[in-house]
């Protein structure tokens, strides 16, 4: 009966102690430069697209009458520069990301448009009670297939919330607190060697979007920071 | 022999924990059934189609924009282009649904084959699974390509060779009979994403590489094969003639209308690779001092919510 | 113990050693599509177009092969000093003789292989009847396959080797014949890649040999030389659309009529019209740089070839852009036309 019991315990304890890190047990590697790649919807990416410009977006009559407000000299003088620059708008924005470990269970994303981050927490992080930011809070798993640890193939999952109320496009098109995001983040490598990110990316917004849009970026893996370009949040540009 | 079970037990239970901790056994997923074309993106290329002129984020080179640039919708009336296929190409652009299934082996029950169906202006494609390789360069282009499958993890890594001349866009960009498609598709539950790599050594500078999703949609009545077609009389002049509807270098009367439209320089609407880039706002700023139109006039919205009110196409009119 | 289990096992390793076998096999089963049966010779290629032809590339001009219960009947023969793999590739789809050749041009890429490929084959023409002043020879080709062209083909060939010369010409706008339960019609396109072009429709299999009138490997080939022209060149384009069969109303079904080009890959009616198309629209560019006066010089000049030069032009070799455009140039400045 002793034998029994104590083996059962180093199962126990050893399951405890050997979990792996989220950066350990990665099946992809996110990380270094990537620049997005702007070809669908350029004029609503690319550049700020004219007022009224909606084109894509699910929007209720309720996200129309704001975004119809839209007034960027507006949002400049409140210091809101940066609305458009948050979580549920940054994935397709014309940006490159710089992505690194900030601890073995945080990843980081940085975006040289609008000099922004965002952390995605693994495992049992608890958010604070801090304020909604512009990125929210982000809670990411891996999904895995394969069969541990020889043969791991599998993609980042995001859940965002808690987001200070910002637009989807620079053109005004709002999303409330209420917002909640979905990524889920693929890794490919191109008959070149290069390598791609694909986000599929699911938002809802009970206020201000009709449905859940859904929609999917690609990134394109760059060999160092020589075309990072850091720039500040803009309510024009 | 006490002894002798309680270790059997033990190493039972350590094995089963062994088991239990391991990820799930590998296994190809099921792509098969009729998936919606998400209408969140590809904004005006879903609705009435990218404008002439229209270029922008592709990484054409100069024979593709000349090409581009002589294109005449008239075109299409043409007798013997109206039932055309579209290449595979465009299924990256939706907006119709893929409806897909298997074929298997009669005998093992392996899965010898993917098939991609039927748009409406589109090919059935399959997607050899069996090793097999591509036929030679001499070998028919059919409207599908020849495509071959392999899993790598859980993406289906779909190769396409031998691919017709077709539209690269609808407003007269076009690939040639050299091109070559690389797709990833994966599922994340009732959703398939695909990531599209196209090549063309003919007119594309650089590979041109677009990502789209479908939604899983059981309600869906999308048939396999495309509905029959045959062709009418648009256009009297084009029939039994050699007149092929074009325009002359430097002719096009439409070209610049897409620039026109939305303050944009020429080198912006005609495309070419640094437009996919986020530098390339730099000279929009810069350069051209570019500023957006005073307030959208044309393809506003498309939203599904029956009280939005705004311009849904090149009309100007709002409904 | 061994002996109390050996029967038992001994049945049970057999029965597992079949059903293994079995399904070994039955793994290795592929479906099997037409482009999949390629009996190949070294160096060139052999690809099945219809269940009962065939196109062989790589001995230089692509060669038609229609087999049938009479034998084979051959479009073209490749460049000389191919005839020995040519044959061989032959015969790894049928071993029956071959009885005819239709020569689409002069051109040597086409007919280099007349002499020993019909020479290898079996006339089908029989004795001689009627006036014995025509002998074996002058009929049945000394008891060769028969070899047709136009008959602007014979008169440009090599006065030097009559072995290769057409036994059979024609002059008129076609030349028609049954043979192996197909219909095959030879008709003659005027002043097109040169003045004796032929293309050939087999109307059962639902194949057209089109030879260098329709090239997708380059820009048309013309001639002038040899009597060719752009205006012949676009007219034969446009007689290959007509008599090409689009797979309309069912465009996914495989039925059509398959085109077979001079070089290049097996065709439809779809690559015809973009090739048709690009003839045409460089056609009209240079045509409007001439309404405009310009000189040769100032049209090369003007790259009038602009968003095909990758596919189909050439700076070097026996055909460029610059050859292309000269003869076009020329064909529309001539007056008359």
């Amino acid at each position: 009966m002793k034998t029994v019991l104590l083996s059962l315990c180093v199962c126990v304890s050893g399951f405890a102690q050997n979990a792996p890190s989220a950066k350990a047990s990665a099946p992809i590697d996110p990380t270094g430069y990537w620049v997005t790649i702007i070809t669908p919807d350029w004029r609503e990416r690319m550049v700020t697209p004219a007022k009224g410009d909606y084109l894509a977006v699910p929007i209720t009559a309720a996200a129309q009458k704001i975004a119809d407000a839209w007034d960027p000299a507006k949002d400049e003088a409140a210091g809101e520069q940066c609305r458009s620059y948050g979580a549920p708008a940054i994935n397709a924005a014309p940006t490159r990301f710089h992505i690194t470990w900030q601890d073995d269970n945080t990843l980081k994303v940085e975006t040289d448009y609008g000099m922004q981050t965002r952390v995605f927490h693994f495992g049992n992080w608890k958010p604070s009670a801090a304020p909604a930011a512009w990125q929210g809070d982000s809670i990411a798993t891996w999904e895995l297939t394969g069969t541990a640890p020889a043969k791991k193939s599998g993609n980042l999952k995001v859940s965002t919330t808690h987001v200070r109320p910002g637009y989807f496009r620079k053109n005004g098109i709002p999303y409330s607190a209420n917002v909640r995001m979905t990524e889920f983040w693929d890794l490919f490598t191109d008959p070149s060697g290069t390598q791609r990110i694909m986000i599929t990316q699911q938002i809802e917004d009970p206020e201000y979007l009709y449905r859940t849009w859904i929609t999917t970026y690609n990134f394109k893996k760059e060999p160092d920071a020589s075309k990072w370009d850091p720039t500040p949040c803009s309510s024009r540009w | 022999m006490i002894k002798f079970r309680i270790f059997t037990i033990t190493s039972i239970i350590v094995l089963l924990g062994t088991l239990l901790t391991s990820g799930p056994a590998f296994a190809q997923i099921d792509l098969s059934g009729v998936w919606g074309f998400v209408r969140g993106q590809y904004g005006q290329e879903n609705a009435g189609g990218s404008d002439i002129g229209d270029f922008t984020g592709i990484p054409i080179n100069d024979e593709g924009r000349a090409v581009g640039l002589s294109f005449s919708a008239a075109q299409w009336s043409e007798p013997e282009r109206q039932c055309q296929y579209y290449s595979p190409r465009y299924v990256s652009t939706g907006p119709f649904a893929l409806n897909v299934w298997s074929d298997t082996d009669p005998v093992t029950g392996r899965i010898v084959a993917w098939n991609m169906g039927a748009w409406i202006d589109k090919d059935i494609v399959t997607v050899w699974m069996d090793g097999r390789p591509h036929p030679s360069v001499n070998a028919f282009h059919p409207y599908s390509g020849f495509a071959t499958g392999t899993w790598e993890g859980d993406t289906l890594v779909i190769r396409t060779t031998h691919i017709k001349w077709s539209v690269l866009r609808i407003n007269g960009l076009q690939h040639s009979d050299r091109a070559t498609m690389t797709q990833y598709v994966v599922r994340h539950g009732d959703l398939l994403s695909m990531l599209t790599y196209f090549e063309d050594p003919v007119y594309l500078s650089e590979p041109f590489v677009l990502s789209s999703v479908w939604q899983l949609n059981p309600k869906a009545n999308s048939s396999r094969t495309s509905p029959a077609c045959e062709p009418i009389n648009e256009s009297p002049r084009l029939e039994n003639t050699s007149i092929v509807p074009h325009y002359l270098p430097g002719k096009n009367p439409f070209a610049n209308d897409y620039a026109r439209y939305y303050n944009l320089p020429l080198e912006a609407a005609q495309g070419g690779a640094q437009t996919m880039y986020p530098e390339f706002r730099k000279k929009l700023k810069d350069v051209y001092h570019y500023v957006p139109p005073e307030k959208c006039t044309r393809y506003c919205c498309d939203s599904p919510d029956p009280a939005v009110k705004c311009v849904r196409d090149g009309s100007g009119q709002v409904r | 113990m061994a002996r109390k289990y050996s029967k038992s096992w001994k049945r049970k390793l057999e029965a597992w050693a079949l059903a293994l076998a079995v399904l070994g096999s039955a793994a290795g089963v592929r479906y099997a599509s037409a482009q999949d049966r390629q009996p190949n010779s070294r160096d060139l290629e052999v690809l099945q177009v219809q269940p009962n032809f065939y196109m062989i590339a790589g001995a230089g001009g692509n060669i038609g092969v229609q087999l049938g219960p009479a034998g084979i009947v051959l479009v073209d023969t490749g460049s000389a000093g191919t005839s020995d793999k040519v044959l061989a590739a032959i015969k790894k789809i049928s071993d029956k003789p071959i009885r005819y050749i239709i020569d689409t041009s002069a051109d040597p890429d086409h007919v280099g292989g007349n002499s020993a490929l019909s020479r290898a084959g079996l006339s089908i023409i029989s004795g001689v009847v009627g006036n014995p002043a025509f002998g074996e020879d002058v009929l049945g080709n000394n008891g060769a396959a028969s070899l047709l062209a136009h008959d602007n083909v014979l008169s440009r060939m090599n006065p030097g080797d009559s072995a290769e010369w057409p036994t059979k010409t024609y002059t008129s706008k076609f030349y028609k014949m049954s043979l192996n339960g197909d219909g095959i019609e030879t008709f003659h396109q005027p002043a097109a890649h040169t003045d004796g072009d032929s293309f050939v429709l087999f109307r059962r299999s639902n194949v057209i040999v089109a030879g260098d009138l329709f090239d997708p490997t380059r820009f048309p080939v013309i001639d002038t030389g040899k009597g060719g022209s752009i205006h012949g060149v676009i007219d034969a384009l446009n007689r290959l659309l007509e008599l090409t069969i689009p797979p309309y109303p069912q465009p996914w079904l495989s039925e059509r009529t398959f085109v077979i080009p001079g070089h290049g890959p097996v065709s439809d009616s779809h690559d015809l019209l973009e090739y048709r198309d690009m003839v045409v629209i460089v056609t009209d560019i240079i045509q409007d740089m001439i309404n405009r006066s310009m000189t040769l010089e100032q049209v090369k000049a003007a790259n009038p070839t602009r968003g095909y030069n990758a596919r189909y032009g050439a700076n070097t070799g026996p055909w460029t852009t610059e050859m292309f455009v000269t003869s076009v140039y020329k064909g529309l400045s001539a007056k008359g036309r």
